[in-house]
C-alpha cells in the first residue's frame, strides 16, 4: 500500500514539473513581449516629440521672420516692407499647411490660424505691430505648452 | 492673509468686465445699428451680402438678404473671454471686436468702422470677418 502511494506522489511531481516549466517560459515570453511593446511605444512617443520640436522650431523661424520685416518695429506697415512681408507670409502659410497635419494640437492650430489672420490684418493696415507681436508670442507660448504636455504625457506613460 | 489674492482676483475680474463692456459698448453705442461696409442696408430689394445688425444689450437683430428679399432674425447676444481675449457671441459664432482706423482700406473711408472676426472653432481653418459701419 505504501509503495503505491509513493509512486502516486512521484507521478504527481513528474507531472507538475513540465507544467511549471511551460508556465515559467510563458510568463517570461509575456514579460518580454510587453516590455518590447512598451519600449516601442516609448520610442514612438520620443520620435513624435522630436518631430513636434522640429516643426515648432520651423514655426518659430517663420514667425520671427515675419516680425522682423517691419523696419524698427514700426506701428504700421510701410510700402517698402510689403514685398518682404508677403514673401514671409507665404513661407508661414507653407509652414502652416506642412506642420498642422503633423502636430495635431488644437491649441497650436488655433494660435496659428489667429497669427495668420493677424498677419493679413497688419498687412492691410487694420491692426498695428503690437497686435501682430502679441499673436506671435501667443503662438510660441502655445507651441511651448504643447511640447510640455507631450513630455509630461510621455513621462506618465513611462 | 487673503488680501493680496483677493486684490489680484478683483483686478482680474475688473479687466474681464471692462474688456467685455468695451466690445459691447462699441457696438450698442449710437443706436446700435450697423451695416456691412460696401453693401446696402436699406431699400425694398437687396442683393447677396447686404446685411445690417442692430445690437442691443442682450440681443442682436440681424437683417440679411436672402434670395433678393430681406430676412430678419433675432439672436441672443452674449460675451466671452478666453486665453486673454474677449468678444461677443451670437448666432452660434464667437467674434472678436476691433475698432479700425478710418484709413484702413477695408473701411472704405467710413469714419466709424468695426471688424467682427470669428474665432476658430476647431472644425475649419477658415475665419470670417465682417466689416461694419454706422
Amino acid at each position: 500500500m505504501e509503495e503505491t502511494s509513493e509512486s502516486k506522489g512521484w507521478d504527481w511531481a513528474k507531472g507538475i514539473t513540465p507544467v511549471v516549466t511551460v508556465l515559467g517560459i510563458s510568463v517570461g515570453a509575456w514579460q518580454f513581449t510587453s516590455q518590447m511593446s512598451h519600449e516601442s511605444k516609448m520610442e514612438f512617443a520620443r520620435s513624435m516629440y522630436s518631430k513636434k520640436l522640429q516643426a515648432y522650431e520651423e514655426v518659430g523661424r517663420a514667425v520671427g521672420d515675419l516680425l522682423v520685416v517691419p523696419h524698427d518695429e514700426q506701428l504700421w506697415i510701410g510700402p517698402e516692407d510689403t514685398v518682404a512681408f508677403d514673401s514671409c507670409l507665404e513661407r508661414f502659410r507653407t509652414c502652416y499647411w506642412g506642420v498642422l497635419p503633423l502636430v495635431e494640437d488644437s491649441v497650436v492650430e488655433t494660435a496659428m490660424i489667429q497669427f495668420k489672420d493677424m498677419a493679413r490684418f497688419y498687412r492691410r493696415g487694420e491692426n498695428d505691430y503690437h497686435d501682430l507681436a502679441r499673436e506671435g508670442m501667443a503662438l510660441m507660448n502655445a507651441c511651448n505648452l504643447s511640447l510640455q504636455q507631450h513630455w509630461n504625457k510621455s513621462g506618465k506613460d513611462e | 492673509m487673503f488680501r493680496i489674492p483677493f486684490l489680484f482676483l478683483g483686478i482680474g475680474i475688473s479687466f474681464f468686465v471692462s474688456a467685455q463692456q468695451e466690445a459691447l459698448g462699441t457696438l450698442t453705442g449710437g443706436g446700435g445699428q450697423w451695416s456691412v461696409i460696401g453693401n446696402s442696408a436699406a431699400g425694398a430689394t437687396c442683393t447677396a451680402g447686404d446685411a445690417s445688425y442692430t445690437f442691443q444689450a442682450k440681443e442682436v437683430l440681424v437683417k440679411q438678404c436672402v434670395g433678393g428679399a430681406w430676412k430678419s432674425s433675432t439672436e441672443t447676444l452674449s460675451s466671452w473671454m478666453a486665453n486673454g481675449k474677449s468678444g461677443i457671441a451670437f448666432g452660434g459664432a464667437k467674434y472678436e471686436v476691433k475698432s479700425l482706423p478710418a484709413g484702413a482700406p477695408a473701411c472704405k473711408g467710413s469714419a466709424t468702422c468695426v471688424r467682427l472676426t470669428t474665432v476658430p472653432d476647431g472644425k475649419t481653418d477658415a475665419t470670417r470677418s465682417i466689416y461694419l459701419t454706422q
